[in-house]
């Protein structure tokens, strides 16, 4: 029992850190329409960022800590205005702005790799401890705090989205996007500020999962995949069922493995997308979009 | 010295040359992106090299490296045949990652993680093609043999059928041409010619792993079809040279080899972006990426 | 209103559509002419730049060296050694470890008109490769030390076999290389005695269910067999082995799965620090009380000032004798480092075969056979597999340093 209990725990950490890059990707996905692949970005920057901050010049532990999803957001910002942009003037293709965002992201993993080298960087703020005992499952503080604070953000999300004037533009924007301008709604704002607030919520999963375990050069490419994935399982083009389908792979891969040799795990993953896309690009959760 | 190390350059610029002309044989008619393509090339490659070090004779490893990764492109299009654009992309990509993850996991087949050593040079009749010299000839040979084949098949008939799909599928599905059948063609061909490039490469370097056929290679590929341009052999040709050699001329950068992996890879996206900005169609593409 | 907005998106396609098909259509005709050179003139290209290439080969074949050369050695008067090992990346540890050991001989050998290239090759198989055959066919050495990681020796076995150039690893153990090759050494034991003497120990300490924390690698795999065969002879039981990605560092999973089988102790076979690291402090957080064990990859700096691992006990195989240790403070000012001795001993091998008149791969690789000597990690003598025989001993973390508690023969 307590086995199935930790899996799930497990399952509900990745998860989180998933929904984070999920909800960003999807949000990005369904202002702009096109992939924003590079979102990977926003995580592992603010990754490095928290470490160059704290670790490197010692500067105070909360100031780094906040000042990498905001960094994070603005080079996300940087990439819609210098690569993205440019390109749909000239009228590029989706494809076109794919490879564009797959060869962003590479170049941004590989200067990183450049500049602070291949080797996993510990942030070193938290104490190695024994986890607290939870029905015979084992959960640390800091997982503790990955799955509130991202349950709070999307709450947040969730209220801006339906609440607040400028994220119903947004969403007005996401569903049809010349009757949005004519309301008079400016497009190229929305489109700005969903670069700015995805990629700050990229950032936020790169700041948890530095502290968590650490951060390495890879990891931008690693969690945009599984925030893809689950963003395609639970249905690309809502961002609530995104970070639902995102859950749901958390879980899925912790299950999965229970049966399966660990090396699997993020096989299960990759299946998933590949079945998803085939079977069900839609996902799960497919919004019929009334009038 | 350097005599050598130009053999190296011109057999990996041979067989690259048939990898990335194939690949454009089916980006270019069927207008889809196949970012699954990396992972055909290590089906390829890991067929043949398995096959051979079980004992195998080379000419037909060789062979059925070529038809089984014709086989999986024809999965591979056929599990993708209702995604257009982007998502057929993603699907692809997806592929890659799935054929990459089953390398590492299923170990007992592929001896996973510790990737296939020693794979012995080919034996022809029982001559050993062992010097490297030698495999220069070899693969300039099948080199040729495989553009030459290749610019025939787009030169046809049928060439000019999967150009009008390219153009304009509706209006040939209009009249009457059953054009998943012929997209179902040319991947075979192009998955063929994937198979043996990748039989050619496994020979030569005599070790593979599973990340020898994963993100950075797919990255080199898109790079080159790209700079040559959609539906245009001699771009791919071209590009390949250019892109390869640039590749090999960074190795005497006078940095330490640790950063040349990531120099590398900087160079190939950087170029690939500014193509995508200034110039989508490459230096001889004829048509744009849909 | 989003469907009406779609619907008419499909009525300007369908009038896009006709306007696009005169558009093709002239060009089409125009360019047929066009198209046609154009893929002439393509193979042309091809023919012409595929031609003019192989005949400048040829030419600077002919004229210049010999057309098919075996080994190339431009430079007779200098001998050239290689080395290859993880300079950079997550074992980089060990490879300027084992390189000051290396250079250290070289030092002590007093060889002139030697010189030692260096690779790095990252503990990676394909690097090895690569690395290998540049040694080989462009530098013209006539001998390699490396690789450091068992996974990358194995890759670069084959090539040195191939080209009848001796390799001898100071540090790969795992037991896949004793058939590697008759042109394949090493100055370190291989794991299968590694195994016997940690499974030895561990039964001795009255544990009877073990665990096993695995690299998926050439090293882990092999190490992980072994133990597992010997602890099982003498009567213990293995109750779960967990294996996980070279370099990974989330190790949870695995951990969760150990932790479910109830071991008494836990064996870790990492050749990564990073993921010896993960390992050690994900034990800890999900609440592991067991004993710790680990093979030498885990006696480095890293793992010593990690405080969730406090009490780990490592085997390891000799870390040099006491002249060596001084004779290395001496050089470098640090303590000797893990695999260093066996480093010297590789070199030292092959600089007394060179010493005694040998000159080619094949005339080495007779002459190690032969060998027998006091090296810097206990006496060296290759039985007719290239491997040694073994010293091992077990150190326990205390207070961030390993500190010996016992040594013995094995083997």
């Amino acid at each position: 029992m307590s086995l199935i209990l930790q899996f799930a725990l497990n399952g509900l950490i990745a998860g989180s850190i998933y929904a984070l890059v999920a909800s960003g990707f999807s949000l990005i996905y369904n202002t702009n329409k096109f992939m924003h692949f590079a979102h990977g970005i926003s995580v592992v920057v603010s990754g490095y960022i928290l470490f160059s901050l704290f670790s490197l010049i010692n500067l105070n532990f909360y100031l780094s800590l906040f000042s990498a999803p905001i960094y994070a957001s603005f080079i996300g910002f940087l990439i819609f205005r210098v690569i993205y942009l440019p390109l749909q003037k000239r009228k590029a293709s989706n494809i076109i702005l794919l490879i564009a965002s797959i060869s962003t992201l590479i170049l941004f993993q590989n200067l990183i790799l450049l500049f602070f080298g291949a080797n996993v960087k510990d942030i070193g703020y938290l104490e190695i401890k024994q986890g607290i005992d939870f029905y015979g499952a084992t959960i640390t503080p800091m997982q503790i705090i990955i799955i509130l604070t991202s349950l709070v953000f999307f709450i947040f999300l969730y209220i801006f989205m339906n609440k607040t004037k400028l994220g119903r533009n947004m969403r007005a924007v996401s569903n049809n996007k010349e009757l949005a301008s004519v309301i008079g709604i400016n497009e190229r704002r929305i489109s700005d500020l969903s670069f700015f607030i995805g990629s700050f919520l990229g950032g936020v999963a790169g700041v948890l999962i530095a502290l968590e375990q650490n951060i390495t050069p890879n990891v931008g490419v690693f969690l945009i995949i599984k925030g893809f994935t689950g963003a395609v399982i639970g249905g690309i083009s809502s961002v609530p069922a995104s970070v639902l389908g995102s859950y749901i792979l958390g879980l899925v891969e912790n299950f999965g493995i229970a049966a399966l040799p660990s090396g699997y795990k993020d096989a299960i993953s990759f299946i998933l997308l590949f079945l998803f896309l085939l079977l069900k690009p839609e996902g799960l959760v497919s919004l019929r979009r009334k009038k | 010295m350097i005599l050598p190390y130009l053999t190296h350059i011109l057999i990996l610029i041979g067989i690259y040359t048939i990898l990335i002309v194939s690949l454009n044989l089916a980006l270019g008619y069927s207008g889809l992106l196949n970012l699954g393509h990396v992972a055909l090339w290590g089906i390829g490659a890991y067929t043949s090299a398995l096959l051979t070090i079980h004992g195998v004779p080379f000419i037909f490893s060789f062979i059925i490296a070529g038809i089984v990764t014709a086989l999986f492109g024809l999965l591979l299009v056929f599990a993708t045949r209702r995604l257009k654009g982007d998502y057929f992309a993603l699907a692809s990509l997806g592929f890659s990652f799935v054929v990459y993850s089953l390398l590492l996991n299923l170990t007992e087949l592929t001896r996973g993680p510790l990737g296939v050593a020693g794979i012995p040079k080919p034996s022809l009749f029982g001559l050993i093609i062992k010097n490297s010299n030698y495999y220069l000839i070899f693969v300039a040979i099948i080199s040729f043999a495989s553009i030459f084949l290749i610019n025939k098949i787009v030169k046809s008939g049928f060439g000019k059928l999967l150009e009008a799909m390219r153009d304009d599928e509706i209006g040939l599905r209009v009249l009457g041409k059953d054009t998943t059948k012929l997209k179902y063609k040319v991947m075979l061909v192009s998955g063929f010619f994937t198979g043996i490039s990748g039989s050619l490469f496994a020979h030569y370097i005599g070790f593979i792993d599973p990340n020898t056929f994963y993100i950075s290679e797919l990255i080199l590929l898109i790079t080159i079809v790209i700079i040559g341009g959609i539906a245009s052999i001699k771009g791919s040709i071209i590009a390949t040279f250019i892109i390869l050699s640039l590749s090999e001329l960074i190795r005497f950068l006078p940095v330490p080899s640790s950063i040349v992996g990531p120099i590398r890879q900087i160079t190939y996206v950087i170029v690939l972006l500014l193509i995508l900005m200034f110039k989508p169609r490459g230096l001889f593409g004829r048509v744009d990426l849909e | 209103m989003a469907e009406k907005a779609e619907k008419s998106d499909d009525e300007e396609e369908k009038e896009e559509k006709p306007k696009e098909n005169k558009k093709s259509k002239k060009a089409e005709g125009e360019t047929k002419a066009q198209e046609k050179e154009k893929g002439n003139s393509a193979m042309s290209v091809a023919v012409i730049i595929i031609i003019v290439l192989l005949a400048g080969y040829v030419y600077m074949g002919v004229s210049g060296n010999s057309i098919f050369p075996v080994q190339q050695n431009p430079d007779k008067s200098q001998i050239k050694i290689g080395f290859m090992g993880p300079l950079t990346g997550d074992a980089a540890s060990y490879g300027h470890g084992i390189k000051r050991g290396v250079d250290l001989a070289f030092k002590d050998s007093g060889l002139e008109n030697v010189k030692i290239i260096y690779e790095d090759t990252k503990c990676d198989g394909k690097e090895a490769v690569n690395a290998i055959n540049k040694l080989i066919n462009i530098d013209g050495v006539v001998a390699i030390v490396g690789e450091v990681c068992s996974g990358a020796t194995l890759a670069a076995a084959p090539v040195a076999e191939e080209n009848k150039i001796v390799l001898i690893t100071p540090s790969s153990t795992s037991p896949g290389l004793t058939k590697a090759g008759d042109y394949v050494f090493r100055t370190i034991p291989s794991d299968t005695l590694q195994g016997k003497f940690a499974a030895n120990l561990i039964y001795g300490m009255n544990i009877t269910n073990l665990s096993i924390l695995y690299g998926n690698e050439e090293y882990g795999i092999g190490l992980k067999d072994s133990l597992k065969e010997d602890f099982e002879i003498l009567g213990g039981k293995v109750v779960s082995a967990e294996t996980f990605e070279r370099g990974s560092t989330d190790l949870r999973t695995q951990i969760t799965k150990i932790r479910s089988s109830k071991p008494q102790a836990i064996y870790i076979v990492s050749n990564s620090p990073d993921s010896a690291v993960a390992a050690l402090k994900q034990i800890k957080q999900l609440g592991l009380r067991v004993k710790l064990f680990g093979s030498e990859g885990l006696k480095g700096p890293e793992v010593a000032s990690e405080k969730s691992a406090q009490g780990l006990i490592i085997t390891s195989v000799s870390a040099g004798t006491t002249k060596f240790v001084e004779e290395y403070y001496d050089e470098y000012g640090l303590a000797a480092e893990p695999f260093s001795p066996q480093g010297y001993d590789a070199f030292t091998a092959l600089a007394k075969t060179l010493k005694e008149g040998a000159s080619t791969g094949d005339q080495i690789k007779e002459n190690i056979y032969k060998l027998e000597f006091d090296g810097a990690s206990g006496k060296i003598a290759f039985d007719n597999n290239g491997d040694v025989s073994g010293n091992y001993d077990v150190y326990k973390l205390g207070n961030k340093t390993f500190v010996l508690q016992q040594y013995g023969e094995f083997g």
